[in-house]
């Protein structure tokens, strides 16, 4: 059997398709009890700081600081766009005097 | 109401700021595709096909010339561990998705990714729940990053370092901002330390992106026992 990498590209496809299907077909098994609700509820969250913090952790101190920008800027202002704008204009200065 | 396309512009307009960060992201897979020698048709077709950028950049790390069975299963799984997160997101829109027909929901999953997953929750965390919103933020998404792809294809030989303006930065970035107006104290305030550790541990002790998967899945399950406490 020849491989092709048309083929590799299916096979990414099909996995990728299947991932985004299968948590809400789980759900739709699962009858919706306390407990799931709660862990429903507390999902989004956690998968937010999980995905940011570890990340911005192996990219170093001007990341976790470019973060800590963008979040206590974020907590006064409340607009995101301004939030990741200071936060990027601290880690673009950072990195250009280290 | 469950779908209205005036949510669906919403959706769109709220997906525009992110734009240039996407364009960047394209921009760097296409230039990667060509380095790997992908024709135009098959980068384009990754794109439409998996639109999952961070793991077709990592699909493509381990690329081959010639296929046989066993790079294929590591391309296979390399997906599957960038993108397992997504099983945790397509759950947490279990509630808000299934107000449609299950083939309509379905279909919306289709365009689920990191973006307008967290634009979703923050639309949600106003509390509206018109469907409308995810899928026009992500059909804006999809196409945007397909058509974008190619940019950097061609411009890739030309292409300076994107981590001078910080660029590498803007999406974690914007998740942590996101994350402001997701917290609820009384809710979060245990969980996301837990959270926090948990992730930390895994990513320090475990090679790859398990930690999102790890830290998210402990995380929520952590706020399901302790609801009475919250």
């Amino acid at each position: 059997v020849i491989i092709s990498d048309w083929h590799v590209i299916f096979a990414m496809s099909l996995v990728t398709i299947a991932i985004r299907m299968s948590g809400f077909f789980i759900m739709s098994r699962v009858p919706i009890t306390p407990f799931v609700r709660a862990f429903l509820e507390s999902l989004p969250g956690a998968i937010l700081i999980s995905t940011v913090v570890p990340f911005c952790f192996k990219a170093g101190g001007i990341a976790l600081i470019g973060l800590a920008v963008s979040v206590i800027t974020m907590y006064f202002v409340r607009r995101d766009i301004i939030a990741v704008i200071a936060g990027l204009s601290v880690v673009s200065l950072l990195r250009y005097f280290s | 109401m469950i779908f209205t396309w005036q949510a669906f512009r919403a959706g769109m307009r709220a997906t525009l700021p992110l734009l240039p960060a996407v364009f960047v992201f394209a921009s760097v897979f296409g230039a990667l595709a060509f380095s790997k020698g992908l024709s135009e048709l098959q980068t384009l077709g990754m794109s439409f096909f998996v639109y999952a950028g961070l793991s077709q950049m990592m699909g493509l790390q381990v690329w081959q010339e010639v296929w046989t069975f066993s790079t294929l299963l590591a391309v296979v799984i390399v997906v599957f561990s960038v993108n397992l997160r997504m099983v945790l997101m397509s759950a947490a829109l279990y509630p808000y998705l299934s107000q449609l027909k299950p083939h309509q929901s379905y279909l919306a999953l289709f365009t689920l990714t990191d973006a307008n997953f967290i634009l979703t929750i923050k639309y949600e965390a106003e509390g509206k729940h018109d469907t409308g919103f995810f899928i026009g933020s992500g059909v804006l998404l999809w196409i945007v990053w397909i058509v974008m792809t190619m940019p950097g294809y061609y411009l890739a030989p030309y292409m300076g370092d994107i981590r001078k303006v910080g660029l590498d930065l803007f999406l974690p970035l914007f998740f942590g901002a996101m994350s402001i107006s997701v917290f609820k104290p009384r809710r979060d305030r245990l969980v996301w330390v837990f959270t926090v550790i948990v992730a930390l541990l895994a990513a320090h002790f475990i090679d790859g992106y398990w930690f999102i998967v790890i830290g998210g899945l402990s995380g929520a399950i952590f706020g399901g026992l302790t609801r009475d406490y919250q």
